[in-house]
């Protein structure tokens, strides 16, 4: 306890730390407790549910005593002639997500941060976050609305500079684009936030310093802002990662026409769709699980290569 | 950036210009369409279906905004989804930093287990009938807990803000608190918790929005019309405009009438999404940079 | 300030520990209970009203918006005091009710009856193998559905669409005998005039009045902007919802696409795969034709009908398949009329676009936890009445509605033509129960005020009324629980290709040369076992 305010490192503290940590960790579990008990409550009370992957599920039994079916669930999804194609669409979807929606957040956030006029940057801000409040129903509406037939207003314009009409909503090919374009649309501004905020935890300092030594703003922006969002910046990209096999049927439902069926169907419509039949809760638990397997394996992959190569991962 | 007294050079002012213009692109994409909203809201419904309107509405009506307002439950809805809102937007931030604060303490000593055992449950969780009995069972059925305990930890913002505190809240500065007498719970209340404030805003932001919106618990767990959020009243609007659940009619109708759904659905756009759009300027000071750290640190 | 933070966390710390410990009781299954004498004897099985002493029953149902508050309903309260049936009842919105409904009863927390409860046959087999739902056979023999009863011995089809694969009955039906269930397609008769062309009566005269159409300007605009043959996109079955209007033409007539889409009933009473077969094909040739020549809206498959409404008004439509009357064209409405059915083949030819008269079995069904269903099903049946469906339809007598001396029911003009401008259905929102459909019912013309009974429609209705399916034609399967399990695994691919390969075949990205490649693929999907299926359900039904 009587360590001078400028401590050493770490290192040499070592001993010395570690008797000081078994005296002092019990107030943490004030704070970890409720947490846990939140978790083993609501998430892991209800966990059983997942057997139901394996079970044909029947209410008077309930979910522990139905009777056992194996994987015949997931034989349901493998077996089907769409399963190829729906595991293709979802995945490039999500990589189209991963790799060309993620920076832009990042991006934009960096792009206000040198923003000087507070005034015209919280309008710049507000604006740019306000699509994620649009319903899903009229988003997809105004997608129909700006992309989707011949007399559409982008297509006018595409029209008026000679590219002609592109049937963006009814050709398969353009199916990912439009989505992953529509989706940055909405939501970039939304995604911004978290890394406005970590922004805002720059010291000042390191600018002043750096910009004593003569950086420009680039460089500033490069060597000091973007380090301290890294950690934010690795973690959220690790996260995304884990929901590689997931994307909510609502929207793309919406978006889905008899048209552009082929590049469409996604895993989660697919299930939808079956799951509607019979109220199929095991279909949907084994399709739910099966993608959740393979989130839980990129995210573990994700985070060992993080941990590798930088000071910040999950566990 | 105010503190910045060496003058801009050349290029930087070049890269300044660049980004405004970025910018401007940028927000211009973005607020065409939102302009459209509002004035589809105002607009003849057929006009705006044949794509014949702009930035100003044309065949200026209000009857959109009539029905919506017509039902007077709505300002049920609406209070309701006020005091939800406020009230789990409390308890999510509450649990969240108390699960945050412990994990981005390196000297917490389970913290790594207790990573994998939160991150667990966003991959693995027992679907909606086994949790459709444990509220039942909790008694939370039909009452606001239903919509708030269920749902009182994001594991994803939790993990956002561990890493916030993880990376803004040196190891030192806990240190040098040690050293005064202060333990874990005051370094919590006394550093953790005013460092915090940009983050704190962002959960609040996260959280207020997710309370806001939902919709899906409350479909569920709530049985009294009196206790309903503003979202399934505005979703029962939307239905019941559609032209296709007209049954019988007054043979004298006009199209704007059987169109009358679309305008509405912009309408409840407008209603609903105002009140928290407002919420981002107000957290915005929050943002404000360096905030104390350089204060702490002197 | 520490202290208090202390407190409140422990404080937290309590009530977590609390909503642990509580978690741990157990819910216990409450036993059906069988009917009591007294209960019985407490039930008249005639007259008014069914029960001496009040008795109290929980409902769930569907709530549609412009059915007020089912609990304060001024038609419900009425039949309460004549019926002495009270019933409390959660309503839920319709947009939410499936799933909640489906939670209900995943988790076997039941209500005492279901009100519309839109089940599928599918889910009435699923619910009546887990007994959760209870058959209804014993107390109908018993007599307590006086209505229902009578029903069925003067039409038999009526017993033959609700009962289920294993012969029981589960559930309560909309049974409706009024044009309503016919559906149309719309030619624009105006533009017919002003090109000065004949109504076409065989597919190739079809073909020439769209290309009129599309070609010579008949809305006189001076533009192209003329679309021939319009539609909208639908939830699913597409390509279904395209060439409907069409299939009798081609001489399918059974039962097509009722039951599920292609599915069709020849004349030695054999299910049939429409989408296999060559006359279907032709079909499909037919229609690249129009999609190659630009006659099919190309928004087809991807715009909502309010599009279609927007376009109709500005007088750009020439044709469309959709709606049972022509109310929800709008403004234009009165350009179009009903064409007769276009001729492809020789030989007799149909107009398959109806539904059975009984419709919607699952509207209402009785829980294994009700502990008075003779009064429950006695309550119910009394909507089959004409009395009672006028109660859910058209309110209370000499309050909402008059009988005039034909005994024809007519709704007060307060109602008929608001003065405050509000439609029927709102009119009527705290008088009737009928809104959004789905509620057990029997509509005949004396009791109905929808459009179905307008002349100029009946009108509309009798260009096709030689040639549609005969009732006896028009079945309504029911599966049992082990051929539902085999159904969910193999049709949802059979009809997802079915439905994707047709509209490749139509907008002509896939050649019509590859039709053989599709068939043995569909057979490799298991067609066979699919239509088995279906025969199975057809002679049971057909017994």
């Amino acid at each position: 306890m009587h360590i001078g305010k400028n401590a050493a490192p770490a290192s040499i503290q070592v001993p010395y730390k570690k008797r000081f940590r078994m005296r002092n960790n019990w107030d943490y579990l004030i704070f970890i407790v409720p947490v846990i008990l939140y978790f083993l409550i609501f998430c892991y009370g209800p966990m059983y549910g997942v057997q139901l992957a394996f079970k044909r599920f029947n209410p008077i039994h309930g979910i522990t005593s139905s009777p056992w079916i194996g994987l015949d669930n997931f034989q349901r999804l493998f077996d089907s002639f769409q399963f190829g194609r729906i595991l293709t669409n979802t995945l490039v979807i999500n990589l189209m997500k991963t790799f060309i929606s993620f920076p832009i957040p990042i991006i934009l956030a960096l792009m206000f941060n040198e923003m000087k006029r507070e005034k015209l940057k919280k309008t710049f801000q507000t604006i740019t976050y306000a699509p994620y409040f649009i319903s899903t129903v009229v988003f997809v509406g105004m997608i129909n609305l700006f992309l989707g037939g011949e007399s559409s207003y982008i297509n006018n314009i595409l029209d008026t500079l000679g590219f002609g009409p592109i049937p963006f909503l009814t050709d398969p090919k353009y199916f990912s684009s439009v989505y992953v374009g529509t989706d940055i649309w909405r939501n970039c501004g939304w995604n911004s936030i978290i890394f406005i905020a970590a922004l805002s935890a720059v010291d000042p300092q390191l600018h002043e310093s750096a910009q004593i030594d003569g950086a420009s703003r680039l460089k500033r922006i490069i060597h000091v802002n973007l380090p301290a969002i890294l950690p934010t910046i690795i973690i959220t990209f690790i996260l995304q990662l884990g929901k590689m096999m997931t994307l909510s049927y609502e929207r793309i439902l919406l978006m889905q026409n008899s048209l552009n069926i082929e590049a469409s169907e996604v895993i989660s419509t697919y299930a939808y769709k079956v799951g509607l039949i019979n109220m199929d809760y095991g279909f949907s638990t084994a399709v739910g699980l099966f993608n959740n397997v393979i989130n839980i394996v990129l995210l573990l992959a994700a985070n060992k290569l993080a941990k590798q190569y930088s000071s910040s991962s999950l566990f | 950036m105010h503190s910045y007294k060496i003058r801009e050079s050349s290029s930087d002012r070049m890269f300044m210009f660049i980004t405004y213009i970025l910018i401007a692109i940028l927000v211009l994409i973005i607020l065409y369409p939102l302009l459209y909203i509002v004035s589809a809201s105002f607009s003849d419904p057929k006009l705006v279906i044949s794509g014949k309107i702009g930035l100003i509405p044309k065949g200026f009506n209000i009857e959109a905004y009539q029905r919506v307002f017509a039902n007077p439950e709505i300002w049920i809805g609406y209070r309701n989804t006020i005091l939800y809102t406020i009230v789990g937007t409390f308890f999510n931030i509450a649990l969240t930093m108390m699960g945050a604060y412990p994990l981005a303490r390196k000297d917490f000593p389970w913290r790594r287990l207790c990573m994998i055992f939160f991150t667990i449950t966003m991959f693995f969780s027992g679907g909606l009938v086994p949790m459709y009995l444990l509220v039942k069972n909790l008694g939370l059925y039909n009452s606001m807990w239903a919509l708030i305990l269920p749902t009182a930890i994001n594991v994803y913002n939790m993990i956002v803000a561990r890493t916030f505190l993880e990376s803004t809240i040196d190891e030192q500065i806990y240190e040098s608190a040690h050293i005064d007498g202060c333990g874990n719970i005051r370094a919590f209340f006394a550093i953790v918790l005013p460092l915090s404030a940009p983050i704190i805003a962002v959960l609040v932001l996260f959280y207020a929005v997710f309370h806001w919106n939902s919709y899906f618990e409350a479909m569920i767990y709530l049985k009294d019309r009196s206790l309903y959020p503003l979202q399934l009243f505005l979703r029962e609007i939307l239905v019941m405009n559609q032209s296709d659940n007209i049954m019988m009619d007054s043979i004298e109708m006009d199209t704007s009438k059987f169109l009358i759904a679309e305008g509405v659905k912009y309408a409840v756009i407008i209603v609903s999404s105002i009140p928290v759009l407002m919420l981002y300027p107000f957290l915005q000071k929050y943002f404000v940079k360096g905030m104390m750290i350089g204060a702490l640190k002197g | 300030m520490r202290k208090k933070m202390i407190t409140f966390i422990a404080a937290l710390q309590i009530v977590a520990l609390i909503t642990l410990t509580a978690c741990s009781t157990n819910n216990k299954n409450i036993e059906p209970s069988k009917p009591s004498i007294e209960a019985e004897l407490n039930i008249n099985k005639t007259g008014f009203p069914i029960a001496n002493e009040v008795v109290h029953l929980n409902g769930l149902v569907s709530k549609y918006e412009l059915v007020k508050d089912w609990n304060e309903n001024i038609g419900l309260k009425h039949y309460e005091e004549l019926s002495n049936v009270s019933i409390k009842w959660d309503a839920v919105p319709q947009n939410s009710f499936d799933e909640r409904r489906n939670l209900l009863f995943a988790s076997n927390d039941l209500p005492d009856f279901v009100m519309r409860a839109n089940l599928s046959p599918q889910l009435i087999a699923s619910y009546a193998s887990t007994g959760q739902i209870i058959p209804l056979d014993d107390l109908i023999e018993a007599g307590y559905a006086p209505n229902l009863s009578a029903l069925m011995e003067e039409n038999d089809g009526i017993r033959k669409a609700i009962t289920a694969a294993d012969g029981h009955i589960y559930s309560l039906p909309n049974i409706s005998e009024t044009d309503g269930r016919i559906a149309s397609s719309w030619i624009n008769q105006k533009w017919l005039d002003t090109l000065q062309l004949d109504m076409p009566t065989t597919i190739d005269e079809f073909y020439e009045v769209l290309k009129a159409f599309k070609e010579r300007d008949p809305n006189g605009n001076n533009q192209p902007d003329e679309v021939a043959f319009s539609g909208y996109k639908e939830n699913k079955n597409n390509a279904h919802e395209l060439l409907r209007a069409f299939y009798g033409g081609w001489g399918f007539g059974g039962n097509s696409g009722i039951i599920a889409p292609y599915i069709d009933v020849d004349n030695d009473s054999k299910i049939r795969y429409m989408a296999t077969d060559n006359n279907f094909r032709d079909m499909l040739i037919f229609f690249n034709k129009l999609w190659a020549e630009d006659l099919i809206d190309k928004e087809f498959f991807s715009q909502d009908s309010n599009k279609v409404i927007s376009k109709v008004d500005d007088d750009r439509v020439g044709f469309v398949a959709k709606g049972n009357n022509n109310l929800w064209l709008g403004n234009n409405r009165n350009n179009y009329v009903q064409n007769p059915v276009f001729r492809a083949v020789e030989g007799d030819i149909f107009w398959v676009n109806i539904n059975p008269k009984v419709r919607e079995v699952g509207s209402f069904v009785i829980t294994n936890k009700n502990t008075n269903p003779e009064a429950t099903l006695r309550w119910a049946d009394h909507f089959l009445s004409e009395e009672g469906t006028a109660l859910a339809r058209l309110g209370i007598e000499d309050v909402t509605y008059t009988i005039d001396s034909n005994g024809f029911y007519k709704l007060k003009d307060e109602f008929a033509n608001n003065p405050q401008g509000l439609t029927v259905d709102e009119a009527l929102s705290e008088y009737t129960i009928f809104q959004g459909g789905q509620i057990i019912q029997r509509v005949t013309q004396k009791v109905d005020q929808s459009a179905a009974v307008l002349p100029e429609m009946i009108a509309n209705k009798d260009v096709i009324r030689p040639f549609l399916v005969p009732d006896e034609k028009l079945m309504i399967p029911s599966f049992s629980e082990e051929e539902n399990i085999e159904l969910s695994t193999i049709a949802p691919d059979i009809e997802a290709y079915t439905e994707e390969q047709i509209i490749k075949f139509v907008t002509g990205a896939k050649s019509i040369s590859e039709w053989d490649d599709y068939v043995s693929s569909l057979n490799k999907m298991n067609l066979e076992n699919y239509l088995g299926i279906y025969q199975a359900a057809y002679d049971r039904w057909n017994q």
